[in-house]
């Protein structure tokens, strides 16, 4: 709420000064009277401008480089991250101005397309990795909530939150950390190789 | 510009402007409005949504329609889409700094007998990523509520029930019940719920009247479809956990 009529003095500020500006016919007399504004801000719902993550080469991608150890595993620091220490993260701005929001958070298995062979006797050979995505909000009261999705063969429902507290409006509110990377069949899985993808999506609703 | 006066006055507007481009620049993509009244037929039945990328790239995007019902969490997608919305264009590619209008229009049923709302979503598109690059895209969807009225009718939205509940935080707060009397959708933030709690022996605790901004500021827009029930957790806290609480709902002069 504070944003709004923040935002709406700024608007009517912004309206007084292009008022001043525009050339006005001089008048001889002075006069006194009040002037009234009025004016409103629409709600609005945004979301990017992402910072401070771990791709620099490609904005809204949490590049996680090698996936793979010299045996063709996982790397067992991608295996062993956890939401306070993440194997990937991205921040950027989110919310809604002027009214509570929803959050849905969801996403896809990191797979890649190669076939996993046939044949592989000994070994478990997996091109699918499961991990758990985690959006961490900051809120207008302080503090954070989290939304977690962990990834499955069968992809579960979204998962949502309402914020009735309203998001803090400052940069980097929004946090999306990767974790708890595993590999379809267990840790010791072989990885095939080839590019691996996946995609995290964040809806926000107006409540 | 030698004019004090207009001097302070542009460097007023200058401030304002650079503070309102703030705005949008920290949400890369944003959508306005986020709220859609639409008649079945006539001028009202299109509307316009804008999506604006301030990114510095461009943005692929796709408007989905759902139809959108009340359960007991409140208002959820169906997944499916009837048809009834018409919107142009259905995808574009928003370049870097621009604004992309899309025209959302009713060509359902015009004898509506109840409100029907959807969802129509910005859906951010993936993009193909760099051979040889691994990584998870995050993609941002925003949502637009879309309602559609019946021809003519007003909402009437009465308070059926009222308890004490507990927010987020594990404080006491008012929960409302709002019945909407009428088959045409209404808001609870379209008007003033004014709330009085008491203890035990009828002595009043607190007195409070949330204002529409209020209920939509922690509440949301308290959407309430023709002829549903909802209830709401509101953004007041009780100074105590017992006691009784009334709560009166006064919509605005005009919708």
């Amino acid at each position: 709420m504070r944003t709004t009529s923040g935002t709406a003095s700024l608007a009517a500020l912004a309206t007084i000064g292009m008022a001043a500006l525009t050339p006005e016919p001089v008048q001889a007399q002075s006069s006194t009277g009040q002037v009234s504004l009025r004016g409103f801000v629409a709600s609005r719902c945004g979301a990017g401008g992402a910072s401070g993550t771990t791709s620099s080469a490609f904005g809204g991608t949490i590049s996680l480089g090698e996936l793979s150890d010299t045996n063709a595993r996982l790397r067992p620091a991608l295996v062993n991250s956890t939401s306070g220490s993440p194997a990937g993260t991205i921040a950027f701005q989110a919310g809604c101005t002027g009214t509570a929001a929803t959050v849905t958070l969801s996403a896809t298995r990191l797979s890649t397309t190669n076939p996993v062979p046939a044949g592989e006797g000994g070994f478990t050979v997996s091109n699918d990795i499961d991990y758990t995505a985690q959006v961490a909000m900051a809120l207008t009261g302080g503090g954070i909530t989290t939304l977690n999705y962990t990834t499955a063969a069968t992809l579960p429902a979204p998962s949502t939150l309402t914020v009735g507290d309203g998001f803090a409006f400052i940069p980097d509110n929004f946090e999306i950390r990767v974790f708890g990377l595993r590999p379809e069949g267990g840790d010791q899985s072989v990885l095939v190789a080839g590019t691996y993808d996946a995609v995290i999506t964040v809806t926000i609703t107006p409540a | 510009m030698r004019n004090p006066i207009l001097r302070k006055a542009a460097v007023l507007a200058w401030l304002a402007g650079a503070l309102l481009g703030f705005g949008g620049a920290a949400h890369a993509q944003s959508v306005q409005p986020v709220i859609l009244d639409l008649q079945p037929a006539g001028r009202q039945a299109t509307q316009t949504l804008t999506v604006s990328n301030t990114r510095t790239t461009a943005i692929p995007v796709e408007l989905r329609v759902e139809r959108l019902v009340f359960d007991a969490n409140g208002t959820r997608g169906t997944g499916q889409d009837p048809g009834d919305l018409v919107v142009f264009p259905a995808q574009a590619v928003i370049q870097p700094g621009q604004s992309q209008v899309f025209r959302v229009q009713y060509v359902g049923d015009g004898a509506l007998d109840k409100s029907r709302h959807y969802y129509v979503t910005v859906a951010q598109l993936p993009v193909q990523l760099p051979e040889g690059t691994t990584g998870i895209q995050v993609l941002y969807n925003i949502q637009v509520v879309a309602s559609v009225q019946p021809r003519s009718g007003k909402p009437d939205l009465r308070v059926t029930e009222t308890n004490i509940g507990r927010n987020t935080e594990g404080r006491a707060v008012p929960v409302v019940t709002i019945a909407n009397q009428s088959a045409t959708h209404g808001y609870l933030s379209r008007g003033r719920l004014t709330i009085v709690q008491r203890d035990a022996s009828g002595r009043e605790l607190i007195r409070q009247t949330l204002t529409g901004p209020d209920i939509q500021q922690g509440a949301g827009y308290g959407l309430i479809g023709g002829n549903e029930v909802r209830s709401f957790t509101l953004p007041l806290l009780l100074p105590a956990e017992t006691g009784s609480i009334d709560a009166r709902f006064e919509p605005e002069a005009r919708r």
